[in-house]
């Protein structure tokens, strides 16, 4: 377990909101090797955001990270001063977002956004600094980098803005990329180009990448082990391959049920998980799924699952109690959770 | 650009001539007439006809009107009927007490109140944004003639530290640190109001602004958050400044009439007030073009400022 670029062990995160402290993500834990794509993959609102935004520690003045550790190459993230963890962000750890459209400020220049981060973590003379800038932006495959660099944002399409996106994050060579839904707002043409790029830049690099998504198509094209998280928790992990072929928590399967397919008939109702999910403020007890769960039994009511290894897998785990007599539970793995 | 403003400098034009013309005919609305005003009380009916006359009051409006604007497009604003001085000459000598008041006024509320309403934004809900809020609402409600005759009270009557009005000692040296001493009450009575509404648009428009996804971008990049404040929101946040800016310039030239009769500071405000007083038309007339100017520049200052502000304006 040693060369783990990223541990996230048991991490909670809370907001302070006008109704008193509200636990947002819970008890996630995960590993990531250099080079290696995790894709965390949910709902709107289960907390993938949130999780990653906590490794970059950006929760905003609300946000707090409660409980769990976070490891990076080493270095304890949730114990660092503010100001060495400014000089990990854009450097060793880089974000892109969601939102191509408005993540790049409207008034300065694509040139003046990059060379802002170049500038503040290597150290290069300014004609370098440019230089470098413009070859980034050919790399991630825009035309005419020499003037769209002097361009501002809103001269950019949405898939060109990503591109920049791209390149900004991955100036400073970081260790991790961390993608945050990179593809949701571009239409389908453009999301397979990005898609590309990141799988050319990844190869080439060896960026450990983390790749949040509710786009289960995206996360098998991209990832090489999977998260599924629900309502704040992990309820499923596993490598990208077993999760597809051998999905064992409900949610999961409920998700892999619900992705529309072409051969279908166009009569059949495309399938959905009845109810939604549970409020922040009004978490279930027991396992937060089993209002939803067509398996749910008592003990789904009053218990909480812990997350269970399956025997003889190479780390698939589940948080379900369907799978307690067939598996094992994993010491170190919500042990105390089944006593509570 | 530069087309853009030649364009705007010819709407000008057009704009000023219908000010003047109504300005013109609301100036002789007003009830009385300036011989009335500054005649002795022993003229004769007699006297008073003939120095109407001299003056040219008993021609109809619109003859009185043309024979202004001609004048007025030959660079003569007449003569005051008060004091018979040229008022040319006589606005052109309060403009400079004018701006000093009106330029340190602006710079002293925009010096303390734009950092004042960016701190009060990042801190929403905070001790420091009630207490910011509370004392902006007090200097946008307190009119100025209160504070400025409470000040006088203060500073010049009780502690005598400050002169209570005027812009020169009298008899003094007439120096540039008299001036000074001279110019700290009105300058911060003026200031006061200014900058209280200026901290509530800059906390609004802030607050705005601070939400946006570019800043979580300037914050993932490592930036300090004093940078990704002050330089990637703060720009952002300009455009509604800036249109303040524009209107706070033309208010405080005719603005600052109350302030500047209050501190007997010899600008365009004491003037507006003697030449209302005295129903000194071609006076107030004079006043009204440089106000109307000023309206109309200023406006097309804060245009081509949103351009310089935001790429994304362009004029073509």
């Amino acid at each position: 377990m040693e060369n783990n670029l990223l541990e996230v062990d048991k991490l909670q995160v809370a907001f302070r909101t006008d109704k008193g402290e509200v636990v947002s993500v819970d008890e996630v834990t995960f590993q990531l090797k250099q080079g290696e794509t995790i894709g965390i993959v949910g709902e709107s609102g289960c907390g993938k955001s949130v999780t990653s935004l906590s490794i970059m520690r950006l929760l905003g003045r609300t946000g707090l990270i409660k409980k769990g550790a976070i490891s990076f190459n080493g270095r304890e993230l949730t114990q660092l001063e503010e100001a060495q963890m400014r000089e990990i962000r854009g450097n060793e750890i880089s974000m892109i977002f969601q939102e191509p459209m408005t993540s790049l400020n409207p008034v300065f220049s694509i040139g003046n956004q990059m060379l802002e981060l170049i500038h503040l973590h290597m150290k290069m003379s300014k004609s370098e600094a440019r230089a470098y800038a413009i070859e980034m932006l050919k790399k991630v495959g825009i035309p005419r980098a020499e003037q769209i660099i002097d361009e501002y944002p809103h001269k950019l399409s949405g898939g060109m803005r990503q591109r920049v996106m791209i390149a900004m994050a991955l100036s400073c060579k970081p260790r991790l990329l961390i993608a945050d839904e990179p593809t949701t707002a571009l239409d389908v043409t453009i999301q397979a180009q990005i898609l590309e790029l990141m799988k050319k830049l990844r190869q080439e690099s060896q960026t450990a990448i983390m790749i949040i998504s509710h786009d289960l198509g995206i996360i098998a094209e991209m990832a090489d082990k999977v998260l599924v998280m629900y309502a704040g928790q992990v309820v499923e992990e596993a490598d990208v391959f077993t999760l597809f072929d051998d999905p064992k928590h409900p949610y999961t399967v409920g998700l892999m049920e619900s992705i529309p397919h072409l051969e279908h008939d166009s009569q059949q109702k495309l399938f959905s998980i009845p109810g939604t999910v549970p409020h922040l403020h009004a978490m279930p007890k027991g396992c937060r799924f089993h209002q939803r769960c067509q398996h749910a039994t008592e003990q789904c009511v009053t218990q909480k699952p812990p997350l269970l290894t399956i025997q003889g897998s190479n780390g698939h785990r589940v948080r379900c109690w369907l799978y307690q007599e067939e598996e094992q539970v994993v010491s170190g793995y919500g042990q105390n959770e089944v006593i509570a | 650009m530069f087309p853009y403003i030649v364009r705007r400098l010819l709407i000008a034009i057009p704009v000023l001539f219908g000010v003047t013309v109504f300005s013109f005919f609301i100036v002789n609305l007003a009830p009385g007439n300036p011989v009335e005003m500054f005649i002795s009380p022993d003229a004769t009916q007699a006297d008073i006809e003939l120095k109407k006359e001299a003056l040219g009051l008993n021609d109809p409006i619109y003859v009185q009107y043309w024979r202004w604007l001609q004048n007025l497009l030959q660079g003569d604003f007449g003569y005051s009927f008060s004091t018979y001085a040229p008022v040319g000459e006589m606005v052109a000598s309060r403009i400079l007490p004018t701006l000093l008041l009106m330029g340190s006024a602006l710079l002293l509320a925009y010096i303390f109140a734009i950092p004042i309403g960016v701190i009060s934004a990042t801190r929403q809900y905070s001790w420091i944004d009630y207490l910011t809020t509370g004392f902006s609402f007090m200097g946008i409600s307190i009119p100025n003639f209160f504070l400025g005759l409470g000040l006088i009270y203060l500073f010049a009557v009780q502690w005598q530290i400050l002169p209570s009005g005027g812009m020169n000692t009298l008899g003094g040296d007439g120096g540039f640190g008299d001036t000074i001493m001279h110019l700290l009450l009105p300058a911060f009575v003026l200031a006061t109001g200014i900058a209280g509404s200026m901290v509530r648009y800059v906390r609004s428009s802030m607050l705005e602004i601070l939400g946006q996804d570019y800043l979580r971008t300037a914050r993932s990049k490592g930036l300090r958050e004093f940078l990704v404040v002050n330089k990637h929101a703060f720009r952002n946040a300009l455009i509604p400044i800036i249109t303040v800016i524009g209107m706070d310039i033309p208010l405080l030239i005719g603005g600052a009439v109350v302030t500047e009769q209050i501190f007997q500071w010899p600008g365009l405000g004491q003037l507006t007030i003697q030449s209302i007083l005295s129903r000194d038309y071609p006076t107030l007339m004079a006043i009204n073009f440089i106000a109307a100017i000023t309206v109309l520049l200023s406006n097309l200052l804060a245009d081509i400022l949103y351009s310089v502000a935001d790429p994304r304006i362009k004029y073509n």
